[in-house]
């Protein structure tokens, strides 16, 4: 067996870096997004929602996409859609706290007031010039970009949080 | 002179400040320009063009005067207007523009010469003789000229950009934007209210997001606004932390725009001496921060919104000479307040001329009956009315509208979503006005634009030369063209040139306003986008172990990749031949990771895959990886890479680094735009998978060592070409490829992406007893240009499937992007610059990409250039420099000797065109 | 600019890359040739003074590419599309 690296990144009060989680990305073929929901037995959401089944979350990710995070699919196959493992393909972060929002802002161009962006809502977008799926769970965001990305991510989120951590 | 009481600065803080080395005291609350004022400092500066003494102006933003140079060191900034600078401990200010004092300043000749700098001086002068411009002309220019000088070293301090959504985005926080940010945040919408001053208790309201220090610089499409806060500015230093300044991105759906108006000076003679101002400034001064600029004023007007300088002047120790009112009857509400101070009203008059050494120190007037009076006076707080700051307004390209009752612009159509309140709107403005826009008989010492020394005697000459168009007035003069952006002195020259055209106000016009409103420092557009930071960084699964092994790194795009990897005591070169070396006689290990690669899934990806590359892919089978070659629709070759077949319906795609994202959007364009039909999914898994090349005669050997039993890479069970999933050091689920870019025996082992430094480490261990290095992109750069590979350099958007020798990958039976345009006679003209090899008759030259090649004979002129060269390298292997190029007529001129034409680099040598394939020519190696 | 992509949202114009003329079809003859159409696909467009139909990518959110018809003088959007849905309506 081969070590896995585990990138060096220190957790401060409002950035957590998270531990590689089981992810799956989904892509239903041509009118088999039902079929799909129906192989798993879930109802996957069709606009920019997440959807949690016990330890599994189940993220809008485009259209007829989706990003699974939590072990419940790994071992599925299925006819139904496009399957790829993304568990080395994604690094993700948690930022919390009450300034987590103000922090985002100077990254992140969307609006992400609990009003328009509620728990349970995600999207794809940029934070600064890197891609992002974010998504809101509770008070909290986390973020998922692409695995190569993971330092300056980081960095750009520490920097963004500094002037709150203090 | 600071007056006893009153204002809203704070007595209790006394703050130091040093300008021009002089040490003075303010108080916190003060500018630096009120605090100057207080400290009885009328001179601040010399004037662009003419170095005339010049002293403080206005009050706020549009001070086109008092610039001062602030700070020392790092943080010297020049041009700063000393109206915006909030007084802080120490600040320390020069003045500009002068030399050698501020008092003594020798380019004020510069006001003798005053005929020949007049208006279009720039167009007339320095022409002739042409051969003393570079030498003498622009060097003087530049000493002469410019305002201001840079700090010349880097910027200590960090800037910050953010995103700010909102429901209504009130500009400006007098108190019609306090009422309009008060009455939004009422109805529950989410509001932010921006204004360009220091905080006012007034605007911190309950439910409204209040950004002092922060002016709206620009609307632009789609409800979108830019804002920058000045963060720390009215700091010595910034806190920890905290940025200089911060950028703002606001997207609002409505906004409502209070800016105020600003106020015109009166033109007449000398109207630029220190002291005189604009009126409203002079009750700014007194009834904000407590300062008389002068014991003894002049005030001169035309509308009776002046009446409030008068009451601010009469209640304050100030004494006033005179009211000199231009409208001929002056009014009943000038003339009782007048009386009421026993201050005496000329009404019907004007100040024909100001007069004083470096500050005003009397002005003569004109009466209505022709008169000409004298007084005594050390100010002149003059108002030709005001302009509605109607900036904002236009950006998105609408004009303003001119309105006779207030003799102004006023907002005409407004951005969407726009309302706009207040003086801004021309409420409350200009009362019982008459126009006055030059005193009769103001000559070349009028002033328009004081900033760019614009006369009204400029104008005039404009108007002669036939530069009556407005956009032409502003360019001959250069009227509005300074930092104030003529904002008191734009709507004056407007209609002094409508005057002498004998058109109204309205037909001649106005000139656009564009973004942005102030100026804004590029630190903060750049927010933490600079340096190493301006984009991100991606790292390969196996950049810590490459680290470790020396690696020097080279930016391939947004990726880090590990160039070479020098042992003690060697340069790029030896490293790189060395790496050369051992993986053409051994085996050696460099990370591929960064190569795009897509996931491609459905029932019809094969078909997708026959449309978008140019050969054949219905008859790979499972378990085979092919080359493909992809156009774009114009004909010219798009991107390379290998596809390999994993499953029935499921493929992986390579691409090159450079294009992975542009190959992505292609594939997403043909499937949703051009196909929509085909079943078929993508999705990028270059970072999912730590991709590593193994390669040289040992290559299988050590494979063997790592992959799990029960696996068979032998050649039969794994031949050349061979792809599928693998299992390696004990266990990890990994894919294998037997590729090569080196033309060596090689293998590209994936495995996901965590694993790649243990994956780089095992392999190491491995070979080890096969003499393994390490390579990276030099030696991976020299291997394929052995073998005549093209890369990047060669697939550079210009060049045909044909140019490259691929002519044959062009299927004849299928439709295919690019197919129809790449059939242009002319993209498979033989004639065309075509892939050959080169190789220098004398082994010691050395050929380098860019080179041009000509027939050896040739005359070496753009008429005979025959080609160039794309790639070269010092191939260690055939023991001198190699390279590919791209020549006309390339294959069918294989033997002959060509001229490599090198100026700039002072090559010039001979070169043999030769068959690009410079090593193993059979592919031998390959297939071992 | 701001684009309102019929998945994501509202989203400002950095997201986004512009393509071109929605309004050029590719030729179905399979393209043996380089006929006439096949130029005019490639190279010629107009350039109205008023609305258009253009193609966009979302390329820092969902990956789809979009139909705009926006105004050329004003940037005014006035219509997005999902351009799998136009396309698939033009072979219907």
């Amino acid at each position: 067996m081969l070590e896995a690296e585990i990138f060096p990144f220190v957790a401060t009060a409002m950035v957590t870096p998270e531990p590689v989680l089981p992810l799956v990305s989904l892509a239903a073929f041509h009118g088999q997004t039902a079929a799909l929901q129906a192989a798993l037995g879930v109802a996957l959401p069709l606009t920019p929602k997440s959807v949690r089944v016990g330890e599994t979350l189940y993220l809008w990710s485009g259209p007829d996409a989706w990003l699974v995070v939590g072990g419940a699919v790994e071992a599925l196959t299925t006819p139904f859609a496009a399957m790829t493992d993304q568990a080395d393909g994604r690094s993700v972060f948690t930022v919390s706290g009450p300034h987590a929002r103000d922090a985002l802002a100077k990254l992140v161009p969307i609006d992400l007031h609990e009003q328009v962006f509620a728990d349970g809502a995600t999207a794809l977008t940029l934070a600064g010039h890197i891609g992002v799926q974010i998504w809101r769970e509770g008070e909290a965001f986390r973020l998922a970009c692409f695995r190569s990305f993971a330092q300056s991510l980081y960095a750009s989120l520490i920097e963004a949080c500094r002037e709150f951590e203090d | 002179m600071r007056l006893p009481r009153g204002g809203v600065v704070d007595r209790s803080k006394i703050l130091n400040f040093t300008f021009d080395g002089k040490a003075y005291q303010g108080f916190a609350g003060d500018t630096l320009a009120s605090a100057l004022l207080a400290n009885n400092v009328k001179l601040v500066g010399r004037s662009f063009k003419y170095h005339r003494p010049r002293g403080i102006l206005a009050a706020g933003s549009e001070e086109p005067n008092a610039l001062v140079e602030l700070r020392t060191g790092a943080r010297r900034e020049p041009n700063t207007r000393a109206t915006m600078v909030e007084l802080y401990e120490g600040l320390e200010a020069y003045s500009q523009n002068r030399f050698p004092s501020l008092k003594h300043d020798f380019m004020a000749v510069n006001g003798l010469l005053s005929p020949v700098f007049a208006a279009g001086f720039y167009y007339k002068t320095f022409m002739w003789p042409a051969k003393y411009w570079e030498k003498l002309y622009e060097p003087l220019i530049r000493k002469a000229a410019g305002l201001g000088r840079n700090a010349g070293v880097a910027d200590p301090d960090v800037y910050e950009k953010a995103h700010l959504f909102c429901d209504v985005l009130v500009i400006g926080a007098g108190a019609a934007g306090v009422q309009a940010a008060r009455d939004a945040a009422a109805t529950g919408a989410r509001v932010v209210l921006c204004d360009e001053h220091p905080p006012r208790e007034d605007a911190a309201l309950e439910g409204v997001k209040y950004l002092p220090r922060t002016t709206v610089f620009g609307v632009y499409d789609g409800g979108t606004y830019g804002a920058v806060e000045r963060v720390a500015d009215h700091l010595a230093v910034p806190q920890a932390h905290q940025p200089r300044q911060r950028y703002w991105r606001i997207v609002a759906k409505r906004s409502v725009l209070a800016s105020g108006a600003i106020e015109r000076p009166m033109v007449f003679t000398n109207n630029d001496l220190p002291g005189v101002m604009l009126a409203g400034a002079v009750e700014t001064y007194i009834t904000r921060y407590a300062v008389a600029p002068g014991a003894r004023a002049v005030l001169f007007i035309n509308h009776d919104g002046a009446a409030s300088v008068l009451a601010a002047m009469g209640n304050s120790v100030m004494a006033i000479a005179a009211v000199i009112d231009a409208r001929a009857g002056s009014s009943p509400v000038i003339r009782d307040l007048a009386a009421s101070f026993s201050v005496p009203v000329f009404a019907g008059a004007v100040v024909t001329r100001a007069f004083g050494k470096r500050a005003v120190e009397g002005v003569e007037i004109t009466t209505r009956d022709g008169g000409v009076v004298k007084f005594d006076c050390d100010v002149v707080a003059a108002s030709a009315g005001w302009n509605p700051a109607v900036h904002l307004t236009s950006h998105l390209d609408d004009k303003p509208v001119w309105k006779d009752e207030v003799a102004a612009f006023v907002p005409g159509k407004l951005p969407p979503g726009m309302s706009v309140v207040g003086a801004a709107a021309g409420e409350g403005i200009n009362a019982g006005i008459t126009p006055l826009w030059a005193v009769p008989g103001a000559d070349g010492k009028a002033f328009v634009d004081f900033q760019n020394d614009v006369t009204a005697a400029d104008i005039r000459l404009a108007k002669q030369e036939g530069f009556i168009a407005v956009e032409h007035l502003k360019r001959y003069t250069t009227l509005g063209m300074a930092t104030d952006q003529g904002k008191t002195a734009n709507v004056t020259g407007l209609a002094l040139m409508a005057a002498a055209t004998g058109k109204t106000v309205p037909e001649t016009g106005t000139t656009r306003f564009r973004p942005p409103y102030t100026p804004v420092a590029l630190g903060a557009l750049a927010g933490p986008h600079r340096g190493k930071d301006f984009k991100p960084t991606r790292y390969t699964p196996t950049h810590a172990w490459a680290q470790a092994q020396g690696a020097v790194f080279v930016e391939t795009g947004m990726w880090l990749r590990a160039q070479y990897f020098p042992k003690a005591g060697e340069d790029w070169l030896a490293a790189t031949n060395r790496e050369v070396l051992a993986v053409r006689n051994g085996v050696g290990i460099c990370d591929v990771t960064t190569l795009g690669k897509i996931d491609i899934q459905g029932p019809d990806a094969a078909i997708f895959l026959e449309r978008v590359y140019t050969n054949s892919w219905t008859n790979l089978a499972v378990g085979r990886a092919r080359y493909g070659l992809m156009l774009r629709e114009d004909g010219f070759v798009m991107d390379d890479g290998t596809t390999a077949r994993l499953g029935e319906h499921h493929y992986v795609m390579t691409t090159t680094t450079a294009n992975a994202g542009k190959v992505f959007q292609h594939l997403e364009f043909c499937h949703q735009w051009l196909w929509p039909e085909l079943d078929v999914r993508f999705i990028s898994v270059t970072d999912q998978w730590a991709q590593i090349a193994l390669a040289g005669p040992k290559a299988r050997e050590v494979l063997q060592k790592i992959v799990d039993d029960g696996c068979d890479v032998s050649n039969a069970a794994f031949p050349y070409m061979a792809a599928g999933e693998m299992r390696f050091c004990g266990g990890v689920k990994g894919r294998l490829f037997r590729l090569s870019f080196s033309g060596e025996l090689a293998y590209e082992i994936a495995v996901p992406a965590r694993y790649g430094n243990a994956l780089a480490e095992a392999l190491m261990a491995a070979g080890a007893e096969f003499g393994i290095v390490p390579y990276g992109t030099e030696a991976l750069g020299v291997m394929r240009i052995e073998k005549g590979h093209p890369a990047g350099n060669e697939l550079n958007g210009q060049t045909s499937a044909h140019d490259l020798g691929f002519g044959k990958l062009l299927s004849k039976k299928k439709d295919f992007v690019g197919r129809a345009m790449a059939a242009r006679p002319a993209l498979m003209d033989p004639a065309r610059p075509t892939l050959v090899g080169l190789k220098p008759v004398n082994e010691a030259d050395r050929l380098r990409g860019g080179a041009h090649l000509l027939a050896h004979d040739a005359e070496p002129v753009a008429a005979n250039d025959q080609g160039h060269v794309c790639s070269a390298a010092y191939s260690p292997t055939l023991g001198h420099s190699i390279g590919l190029a791209l020549l006309k007529n390339g294959p069918a001129r294989h033997g002959e000797i060509i001229r490599v034409y090198d100026p700039i680099r002072n090559g010039d040598f001979l070169a043999e065109v030769v068959p690009p394939v410079f090593f193993d020519p059979q592919g031998s190696r390959l297939h071992a | 600019m701001r684009i309102t992509c019929p998945h994501c949202g509202e989203r400002g114009l950095q997201e986004f890359l512009y393509h071109g003329d929605a309004t050029v079809m590719r030729p179905r003859d399979g393209g043996a040739e380089p006929t006439q159409e096949w130029t005019d696909y490639v190279y010629f467009r107009d350039n109205p003074n008023g609305a258009h139909r253009e193609l966009w990518y979302h390329n820092a959110g969902c990956h789809a590419w979009l139909v705009v018809t926006r105004d050329l003088r004003s940037h005014e959007i006035l219509g997005v599309e999902a351009a799998h849905d136009v396309a698939l309506r033009r072979s219907a």
